[in-house]
């Protein structure tokens, strides 16, 4: 009778860096084939939408399978390259429409793994032009300060990891480069002497090295400079007391906080501006959260992203509550996205308290490539204090090819508001969103999986999937490779920006407030 | 030989049967109905945490019988039935606990045995069903990790025509007791399973992914014999 009902076939989880699961896959082509096979089959999340596009993910496998069976014959000279491999992978993966989707390959005869980014290189086909021209001009967090025309800037407060870090290196290299000098030019008649030499010789250096760091401008690319900083404040810590100093290092978690920066304006009428350059507030900002050893840079940095925070949300109460809010805009025009909490901070710091439902959701809830959870509404967080309810004044999101993930999510959230409108170009198109650590894929079962750089294989998978009723019609559709649309669809102006350093957008945005407030 | 021998028998027991005495054969019809419990076997693999449990559900079905002989007669029947599983999870998740209604309705038709007295007898069914599936319904709780919510859902199953199956088929057998308190009334009471042979699964994919349906339902009936 068991006979009767056959059950599943056996499989093994790739969500973890499990030596025995993955033993040995990175010699063989055609494991490390069947192992992607079967982890995207089981993880990603939108089979029925790439089903609805065209794609057989078992034809994928019946027609490539030979194809990596070949790479291991043991007759061939050579292995294939790194761009070889790129290209067979790249010839079914780029087919996939999620916006989120990274695959790693590494081979274990490859001295780095191999990456395939099927949403970046669908988006530079279909709209390279545009992104090319985000990516060139807005990896500038000031460029709101080149605003000019009729709209002027009255307020402004701004934070940046680096830049703060690099505010308080350069209070300490101005202090030690004169102390070095100072030293070094009372040592001068003496350096000779042997016994002052070796000193002399270690301050110099610290001097050659403070110098570098404090003046070379092309170190600043990567954070070069705040790195050099810190190998010196670590190399030459013993000369603290013979100088009169001590050395303290810039904590990483400043220079590297992938917030990036918050940036908060007003202009004329009272039109309060954010931008940020990702979802990462939330580690700030949640109280649970928040750094409380005073004594910590970490500490005063964080303090720095409270302030700036508020003087955005405590102005718009403000004026609201005077009755003289003209509007608020936030801009997410290059801003891959981040947590989901963060909503509550941002558009849901404009709305009701207990959450805004956006549109409905699913979760990727089995191994089987259609198993997906019942919907669900998809509920954004939204600020919990004492707030008004900004519901009159108009709240304007504005996006660009580069907006992804969450910037897309509460684009789309502005502009199903009575009183919300999302202005400038189409978002990229990735709106599903996943958990990436690995050790709790098993709680998940599903999305990301593998460890990047570790694992044969490693997939940046989303398990959350966004569904928004677009057409106003009670039918909730997956928007991923399609994005968001505007409002009002403004293309950037590259011309005007250049020629006289106007950001139309933005200025549209400023414009749509005027109009509706 | 050996299919020699189970040839000679069916043709034997067919002739007894058809050469049953006009006398005792007769029909009936009826109505049952009761509640049933459904086991849904699934193979869960590295989820250690995902549970499947038994549910219960209803039944109701119309029958029709025809009785060859006082010990003998074949019955079919057009029955609902709901075929429930209950998904929850242990751990961090444990708020997901949800209950799959399936509706079916499904056609067994069954040889009975009866024995015992005119007026109080046992009987044994056993033959095959058919069904199909014909709604489905989620309702429980489910963790959202992405929200941090407990999310309530009542909702109708969208049937996915590449992985749900709408067949179904399988054994089914049951063990009761009629009770007749009139020449032309008989009651009863039946525990009966319905032993599905097909996947709820499709082979939708290369990777094999069966779930079946075992249900047992335990039912009370009246019939009038013509």
């Amino acid at each position: 009778m068991v006979s009767c009902r056959p059950m599943g076939d056996d499989l093994l989880s790739y969500g973890q860096n499990d030596s025995q699961v993955y033993h040995g896959m990175g010699k063989s082509h055609a494991k490390t084939f069947t192992a992607l096979w079967t982890a995207m089959n089981e993880n990603y999340c939108i089979w029925d939408y790439e089903y609805e596009h065209g794609l057989d993910w078992d034809a994928v496998y019946h027609e490539y399978l030979p194809k990596f069976e070949a790479l291991d014959d043991t007759s061939r000279q050579e292995n294939p390259t790194a761009k070889e491999l790129t290209a067979l992978y790249s010839s079914f993966l780029d087919s996939l429409h999620d916006g989120h989707l990274a695959i790693q390959i590494k081979m274990d005869y490859m001295s780095s793994p191999i990456t395939i980014l099927p949403s970046r290189t669908r988006i530079m086909r279909e709209r390279g032009e545009e992104y090319e021209i985000t990516d060139k001009y807005f990896t500038e967090p000031d460029i709101y300060e080149k605003i000019t025309g009729e709209y002027h800037i009255v307020q402004l407060d701004e934070v940046e990891g680096a830049g703060f870090a690099r505010k308080f290196m350069y209070r300490q290299l101005d202090s030690i480069i004169p102390r070095c000098e100072t030293y070094l030019a009372n040592l001068e008649p003496v350096k000779t002497n042997e016994s002052v030499a070796k000193t002399y010789d270690l301050v110099s250096k610290l001097l050659q090295t403070a110098l570098l760091a404090r003046n070379t401008e092309a170190y600043k690319s990567h954070n070069a400079d705040l790195t050099l900083y810190n190998v010196l404040s670590t190399q030459y810590k013993s000369l603290g007391p013979l100088l009169d100093w001590e050395f303290v290092s810039i904590d990483k978690n400043v220079m590297d906080d992938p917030l990036e920066f918050l940036t908060v304006a007003r202009f004329e009428g009272n039109i309060l501006y954010l931008r940020f350059g990702s979802f990462r507030l939330t580690p700030h900002l949640e109280k649970s959260r928040q750094a409380t050893d005073t004594s910590t840079f970490y500490y005063a940095y964080q303090q720095e992203v409270i302030r700036v925070w508020h003087c955005w949300f405590d102005a718009i109460q403000k004026y609201h509550a005077e009755g003289n809010l003209g509007g608020v805009i936030i801009d997410v025009r290059n801003n891959g996205g981040g947590y989901v909490n963060d909503f509550k901070f941002l558009l849901g710091a404009l709305l009701p308290s207990g959450g805004y439902t956006a549109g409905m959701m699913r979760m990727k809830n089995g191994i089987g490539r259609y198993d997906f959870s019942p919907l669900l509404p998809l509920v954004y967080p939204t600020y919990e204090g004492d707030h008004a309810v900004i519901s009159e004044e108009p709240i304007v999101v504005i996006s660009n090819v580069q907006s992804v993930s969450m910037s897309e999510n509460t684009a789309w959230s502005a502009k199903t508001l009575a009183n919300g409108a999302l202005v400038g170009t189409r978002t990229s198109g990735g709106l599903c969103m996943l958990n990436t650590a690995p050790e709790e894929y098993s709680t998940t079962y599903s999305g990301a999986f593998g460890v990047r750089d570790q694992t044969p294989i490693w997939g940046y998978v989303p398990k959350y999937v966004a569904m928004y009723d677009v057409e106003n019609n009670g039918e909730y559709k997956i928007m991923e490779s399609i994005g968001i649309a505007p409002t009002e669809n403004v293309p950037f102006d590259l011309q005007s920006y250049q020629s006289t350093g106007r950001d139309n957008q933005l200025e549209a945005a400023i414009r749509y407030i005027n109009r509706h407030k | 030989m050996k299919h020699t021998s189970h040839f000679s028998f069916a043709l034997l027991l067919a002739l007894f049967v058809l050469h049953g005495s006009p006398a005792s054969a007769q029909w009936r019809i009826g109505v049952s109905g009761g509640a049933d419990y459904n086991w849904y076997a699934i193979h869960t693999q590295y989820q250690t945490d995902y549970h499947y449990e038994g549910a219960w559900g209803w039944n109701a079905a119309i029958f029709t019988q025809y009785d060859f002989l006082p010990w003998l007669g074949l019955r079919a029947e057009i029955e609902a039935s709901e075929k429930n599983y209950r998904f929850y999870r242990t751990g961090s998740y444990s708020s997901t606990d949800y209950i799959t209604h399936n509706t079916y309705l499904q056609l067994p038709v069954m040889t009975q045995f009866r024995f015992g007295g005119t007026k109080v007898h046992g009987f044994v069914n056993a033959g095959v069903y058919a069904g199909c599936w014909l709604a489905g319904r989620q309702k429980g709780t489910i963790f959202n990790p992405l929200t941090d919510r407990v999310e309530r859902i009542n909702a109708p199953y969208t049937f996915n025509k590449q992985k749900d199956q709408r067949a179904d088929f399988g054994l089914a057998g049951g063990l009761g007791i009629e009770y007749v308190p009139a020449a032309h009334w008989a009651i009863h009471i039946e525990g009966r399973c319905y032993y599905s042979f097909i996947s709820q699964v499709k082979p939708y994919m290369e990777i094999r992914d069966n779930r079946y349906n075992t249900t047992l339902t335990l039912q009370a009936g009246v019939s009038y014999i013509f």
